[in-house]
């Protein structure tokens, strides 16, 4: 029991286990005679409760020692049912001496017992004692009684019919269930017996059935009247025994019967035939065919040879095609749709070359055959579209829908374009539209003869196929019909011209714009340039059609379009052309998106609404997750549902409706104004148990302590804390690749002096954390990892130094360089996070960071000297706002560069840092690597109540293919930016 | 037993349109479209789910109600006559009356576990059909008698385990059967708890209820008697004698695993406990059963794996493969269990047509044999070798003692 208790992690599990470990434990335990006696007699004195547990006991363990107790016991109203059970158990002769002696003293429920017992075990100790009960008047024990005789008594002794006239009926099946065993002919006429008026209508059907099973040279006979009954209960389970006869016995009855059945027991044979699922009960079904007055059972047997038949079923299916019973001709149909041999399908375009039979015969072979799809009928198929009839066309159009390849295709649209009444239209234009996607180049060919000679409706339908199969033939042929002297074809023509899919359309349809003698079709005419022109491959080619739309646009509806033509010309002219339409507020959504898709190719100087700010290739809509004011998060799936979770401070917040689960208590003292401190300054994924649960990784300023909090799963809070080490203050830590394994997994603390954790197990096997000494000098805070110096190992920054990786890393000392990074010339101070990323394209890695509590935001240059020692020049990116706590580095705008994304930690002195209370922010920075890198500035969010705390997570968390941003702080979060790119 | 199933179940799916119209033709032709006259046995929670259900098919009739319990039982007869627009739905407390009436032809039985297969037995005894709920038996005696009365009085059985007609659960079997995946080795069976009932806990007694107002003697039927307390009635799933504890999910779970292979006349041989929350079974040829209750997503899950792919589905509707193509041409549908129309109405359909329920007697009996014996070694916490054939333990005298369950006189299997 232990080793399952020890082995299940849940709580709750174990919880719900003790129970059983407790009960099975102690009864296996359970061996000596004393335990068996106290326990026999907790039976009869315990509680309830105690009581249950003896019985539980002694059911499985219980010897022939206590047969005397549990007889005596058997006495006792409230210990009967117990020691009857268990006697019952216990399995030894003695046992069932001691069931039967208690009947005689028992009452009529308890006799019932008894008797039940000593049946169940199959002992004929009772059986007087039971002979004499069958007679008294005691109900509960004489139903008992009969049912102790049936079971076990010698049915010789019951065999003779007055020692049992008044067995109940389902005593009377059981006696002769037993006999069937021994002695058929007696088991025969017991059933017989039980078939007699006395007994309800249920059980002679039992009795029957068991009579079934025993037949002889009966068999027949038996089922000709199990299927005359009106009873459907009884000629279904005849239908069942039927079913299951060998196929030579089915069929014989078939012969013998079939005729004199009445008819709902003809259709239950012939329903067994199909239950069969042999299919050489075909014969037989073919047999039924010949009585055509008989109409359920045709019916029936029609509906069987879909099943059963074959091929030469398939001529007779054909001719009750045509047959005046609908129900009849419909199950033809079915039976011929369902047919599996091949030659069916033959035997299908045989019938429909020939042509016999009326309409109705007609549509529903060519609805069978648009079902089967028999190529080779197509010809054939043919010879159906000059029929007088509009329902035989049209199943004829249907069924060449499916199956017309090339050759057919000018006869089909030949009837297609002559369709008249409103069915065979709408199967013409499918006709029409299916096989010109299908076969567009012989489907343009096939429609240029027919365009000239049809009438105007037919020639509007043969246009649209030209549209569909959008050949540059068909093309031609269209621009060729503008200029038709019937003005509802020509007109016809240009809507499919405005509808065509590609370019070449465009220029035909600017010059329609520009001189159609009608203005709404012109604004037709320039709707379908407009939605083309993205497609134009050269760039100058698209300005050009932009330039000549933008000068023939009369509505507002065009002007979108044209707005949106505008997006696909990344060059400064579209820029000039959008400009105006931003004052416009009708206007301002449309142009400010098509300025956003130009920006992601070019800078458009166009100012956003923060000072400094260009127009944004992408648009972040924030959702508020929370209003709780800690400064840190993380996100990851920890639930494992497949969406990634966030969490903040005390909470997980789960995905997709984000709702709150407590995981763990924080020291919060942050009031409403945003003064004071969470303690909780970074939360970090990282898997540290290796369990395939992402855990967290938190550090504290206050408490001067790291510790990673275990991820119990399924959403559930409570997560334990384990203290990885009380290193001192931490201003924050990021995680970090510093072994060079790819993978960002290696804990880099922000603290005064500079060390870095990694994954581990102790000697328990235990998840744990070993801390690695780089330097223990007092520092700035601030930290980074990267190659400095291009020797491929990870090397560790600091504001005012940076250490170079030794080539053991764990056991090697790091040897410090100097660096000064955070403050305006030159200087050091508290800066974020430091990234190292090569910024002017010339193969040295460079640095980008900010100061923590000021204004300033850099890149620092990497430059060699003439002995290739490390010297580093500042360059400026934004000092126009401050507390630029964190840097976050992804490419947001999906163009394979990295943007610097940084908001302003708010009330990160509590209101002592300059422009403390300036306006919240977080914006990105986007810029190409090249010799001189320009920056241009954009808004994540700007003055709308959000800004940043200690970290920003970049993370695709809706699965749409563009990171999203995640961030918390004082101003009360988490919040959501939304990604609105794709 | 050959005789074809209704229910589309591993049918191809080809003529799916076709089977549908050739059976409705059938039907017209050959089933006189009398109305299908219903008891409902039990009137809780779930009964109230599903009697809306039953009366909503066509050609129903309700006509009485039966519950131990005053309350319960005068909600029911509201619903029905509510829905029949009349007060004439009689209400019984003791079945025994309401077995006794020939105009009625087929029962729901939604009442407790312990009483589902007694129920069942008694109600085709006096020739009626039947729809239970899950499980449909307490002990793998009482399966056996339900499959024996099932087949000496031609009743037609279905069992309350409706997702074996379910969408999404129908799909994953269909690519499980359609030998896509491979050899499947391996069947997991969602448990979400299980150890609910190995043990009964007591309460202290209260006064027994008046018997109309509440008759408990009725009520405990053929399980132990104990003293009256309220709250066993709400409680019963924590009690091991009123509850079969791995049934409650492996009913549904391990019955598609069982249905997925085809094994409906056989159950694994060895049953192996590993922790409290994990436990395996094997088949004869190798085949293991891993029932389970954590790692999935939903309740009522399984998991389909072979050689070369896996299928799972759950409660959820969606249906998960090892490669996408595995769904590509199938729509997959679901219905929720709190209201599932399909398998009452394939029922109606049968009692009217006499073909077999796609969740018969027999088919049920063995994939509550495999939950039952699960049990036993779960709650022995040992492993147990088993033969389907005897359904008795291979060398384990006291593993066979709990084959059966006391059933308290006057009722008897």
């Amino acid at each position: 029991m232990t080793n399952k208790s020890a082995s299940c992690r849940s709580g709750l599990c174990r919880a719900l286990y003790r129970p059983a470990g407790l009960l099975f434990s102690v009864l296996l335990s359970l061996s000596s005679a004393a335990g068996e006696a106290a326990l026999i007699k907790q039976l009869s004195d315990g509680s309830a409760e105690e009581r249950d547990a003896a019985r539980h006991k002694l059911l499985v363990s219980a010897t022939p020692a206590s047969i005397p107790a549990l007889a005596a016991q058997l006495a006792g109203p409230a210990t009967f049912d117990n020691a009857c059970f268990l006697l019952e158990a216990l399995g030894h002769p003695d046992a069932d001496a001691a069931l039967a002696a208690a009947i005689v003293q028992a009452d009529d429920r308890c006799q019932a017992g008894l008797l039940n017992a000593l049946k169940r075990r199959n002992s004929p100790v009772a059986i007087t004692m039971a002979h004499g009960l069958c007679a008294s008047g005691r109900a509960m024990a004489k139903a008992a009684a009969w049912d102790y005789l049936a079971a076990v008594a010698d049915p010789a002794d019951l065999a003779d019919g007055t020692a049992c006239a008044a067995m109940p009926g389902s005593a009377l099946l059981t006696l002769a269930e037993r006999l069937a065993e021994t002695d058929v002919k007696v088991a025969r006429a017991k059933y017989a017996e039980a078939m007699g008026e006395r007994f309800p209508e249920h059980v002679q059907l039992a009795a029957f059935c068991g009579l079934l099973g025993l037949s002889q040279s009966d068999m027949d006979k038996l089922v000709a009247d199990g299927l005359s009954r009106d009873s459907a209960v009884w000629r279904g389970a005849t239908a069942r025994f039927a079913a299951n006869l060998p196929e030579k016995s089915l069929r014989r009855i078939g012969v013998k019967f079939m005729r004199s059945l009445p008819a709902a027991g003809r259709v239950t044979l012939i329903e067994a035939f199909i239950a069969a699922g042999n299919r050489n009960g075909a014969p037989f079904l073919r047999e039924s065919l010949k009585n055509r007055e008989d109409t359920p059972a045709l019916i029936a047997a029609v509906g069987g040879l879909g099943d059963l038949g074959d091929a030469s079923d398939a001529d007779t299916l054909i001719e009750l095609l045509g047959h005046h019973n609908e129900a009849l001709a419909d199950a033809a149909r079915m039976s011929l749709i369902k047919l599996r041999d091949a030659d069916t399908d033959a035997r299908i375009v045989r019938a429909l070359s020939k042509r016999g039979g009326g309409p109705e015969a007609h549509v529903r072979l060519l609805g069978v055959a648009a079902f089967r799809k028999p190529h080779k009928a197509a010809p054939a198929a043919l010879q159906y579209l000059d029929s007088v009839e509009p329902a035989v066309r049209t199943a004829a159009l249907t069924l060449l829908t499916e199956i017309a390849d090339e050759k057919q295709l000018t006869e089909t649209f030949s009837a297609a374009c002559k369709a008249e009444d409103p069915h065979e239209q709408r199967a013409a234009e499918k006709a029409l539209a299916v096989l010109a996607r299908k076969y567009p180049e012989a489907a343009t060919v096939a429609v240029r003869p027919l365009l000239a000679a049809a009438a105007t409706e037919g020639r509007r339908a043969l246009l649209t196929a030209l549209g569909i199969a959008g050949r540059p033939d068909g093309l031609a042929l269209v621009i060729e019909t503008l200029g038709d002297a019937d003005s509802e074809v020509a007109d016809a023509a240009l809507r499919v011209l405005a509808a065509w899919k590609d370019i070449a359309a465009a220029p035909a349809l600017l010059r329609q714009a520009e001189a159609h003698r009608s203005n709404s079709l012109r604004i037709v005419a320039l709707r379908g340039a407009l939605r083309l022109i993205a497609q134009e491959p050269g760039l100058d080619a698209r300005a050009e059609m932009c330039r000549k739309a933008a000068g023939l646009v009369q509505r507002d509806e065009e002007r979108y379009l044209l707005i949106e033509a505008w997006a696909s010309v990344p060059t400064p002219e579209a820029v000039a052309a959008l400009k105006p339409y931003l004052d416009n507020p009708v206007f301002k959504n449309d142009a400010l998106k098509a300025l956003r898709i130009i920006a992601s190719t070019i800078i458009v100087d166009v100012p956003d609404a923060a000072p400094g700010t260009l127009i944004s290739p992408v648009a972040f809509k924030a959702h508020r997750i929370s209003d709780y004011r800690s400064e840190a998060c993380a996100v990851a799936d920890f639930n494992g549902d497949g969406k990634p979770d966030i969490i903040a401070g005390p909470f997980l917040y789960l995905a997709p409706d984000w709702k709150p689960v407590k995981i763990r208590e924080i020291d919060n003292k942050v009031t409403e104004d945003g003064k004071g401190y969470a303690d909780d300054f970074c939360n970090l994924v990282l898997d540290v148990n290796r369990d395939g649960r992402p855990d967290m990784v938190a550090a504290g300023w206050f408490d001067k302590t790291s510790a990673w909090y275990e991820n119990p799963g399924g959403g559930k809070g409570d997560w334990k804390r384990h203290v990885i080490d009380p290193l001192g203050n931490h201003e924050t830590g990021t995680l970090e690749d510093i072994d060079g394994d790819g993978k960002a997994e290696e804990f880099l603390p922000q603290t005064h002096v500079t060390v870095w954790y990694e994954r581990s197990g102790n000697s328990d096997g235990q998840a744990t954390f070993v801390r690695h000494d780089v330097c223990n000098q007092t520092r700035p805070f601030g930290a980074g990892v990267g190659d400095i110096n291009g020797d491929g190992r990870q090397d560790i920054i600091r504001p005012d130094a940076w250490f170079e990786a030794p080539e053991d890393i764990r056991k090697g000392a790091w040897r410090a360089h100097p660096i000064a990074l955070g403050a305006p010339a030159g200087g050091a101070d508290h800066t974020s996070n430091i990234i190292v990323h090569d910024v002017n394209a010339d193969g040295l890695n460079d640095i980008i960071t900010s100061v923590a509590h000021k204004h300033g935001i850099w890149w620092y240059e990497q430059c060699r000297d003439g002995e290739g020692k490390v010297g580093w020049r500042q360059h400026l990116i934004d000092d126009t706002w401050s507390q630029p706590h964190y840097l976050a580095f992804a490419d947001i705008t999906g163009d394979g560069r990295k943007e610097i994304i940084v908001g302003k930690r708010f009330m990160a002195h509590n209101g002592g840092d300059p422009d403390a209370f300036g306006k919240k922010c977080v914006f990105f920075y986007r810029f190409t690597p090249s010799a001189a890198p320009v920056f241009t500035k954009h808004i994540v969010s700007y003055d709308e109540g959000f800004a940043a705390g200690l970290n920003i997570v970049p993370v695709d968390i809706d699965g749409d293919g563009d990171i999203d941003l995640v961030t918390t702080g004082k101003w009360g979060g988490p919040v959501l930016f939304e990604n609105l790119k794709q | 037993m050959s005789i074809r199933r209704r229910g589309f179940i591993f049918k191809a799916a080809g003529f799916a349109a076709a089977a549908v119209a050739g059976q409705r033709l059938r039907a017209q032709a050959v089933a006189p479209s009398n109305t299908v006259t219903m008891g409902f046995i039990g009137a809780g929670s779930r009964a109230t789910q599903l009697m809306p259900v039953f009366m909503n098919i066509a050609g129903t009739r309700a006509l009485a109600v039966c519950d131990v319990n005053r309350e319960r039982r005068q909600n029911a007869k509201k619903i029905v006559d509510e829905f029949n627009g009349n007060s004439d739905c009689s209400e019984y407390r003791d079945f025994r009356e309401m077995l006794a009436r020939p105009d009625i032809d087929a029962l729901y039985i939604a009442t407790g576990d312990r009483w589902h297969a007694q129920l069942a037995i008694q109600a085709m005894r006096a020739g009626k059909d039947v729809y239970c709920e899950k499980p449909i038996s307490l002990s793998i005696r009482e399966g056996e008698a339900v499959m024996n009365a099932a087949k000496r009085y031609q009743r037609i059985y279905q069992g309350g385990v409706q997702r074996r007609t379910v969408g999404n659960f129908v799909t994953a079997m269909n690519i499980a059967r359609s030998g896509r995946l491979g050899r499947l080795h391996t069947l997991h069976a969602g448990m979400i708890v299980m150890g609910f009932s190995s043990a009964n806990k007591f309460f202290d007694s209260e006064p027994t209820p008046a018997h109309d107002e509440f008759d408990w003697d009725m009520w405990l039927g053929p399980a132990p008697w104990r003293p009256y307390n309220s709250q066993y009635i709400k409680g019963w799933h924590s009690q091991y004698d009123f509850h079969g504890d791995l049934t409650e999910w492996g009913s549904h779970t391990i019955d598609l695993c069982q249905l997925v292979l085809k094994r409906e006349q056989t159950a694994p041989t060895r049953y192996v406990p590993v922790d409290a929350g994990t436990f395996h079974a094997f088949y004869d040829d190798g085949i293991k059963l891993v029932l389970r209750q954590h790692g999935f997503k939903n309740s009522c899950a399984v998991r389909f794996e072979g050689d070369e792919g896996w299928v799972e589905t759950d409660d959820s509707g969606d249906v998960q493969v090892s490669s996408p193509s595995l769904l590509e041409n199938r729509a997959v549908r679901s219905e929720s269990w709190m209201r599932p129309v399909a398998h009452p109405k394939e029922f109606l359909d049968c009692v009217r047509s006499r073909q077999l329920t796609s969740a018969p007697a027999e088919s049920l009996h063995f994939s509550h044999v495999a939950c039952h014996a699960a049990t036993i070694a779960y709650h022995l916490n040992r492993p147990l070798e088993f033969d389907p054939r005897s359904l008795a333990f291979k060398n384990d005298s006291e593993a066979n003692r709990l084959i059966n369950r006391t059933c308290r006189a006057p009722w008897a299997l």
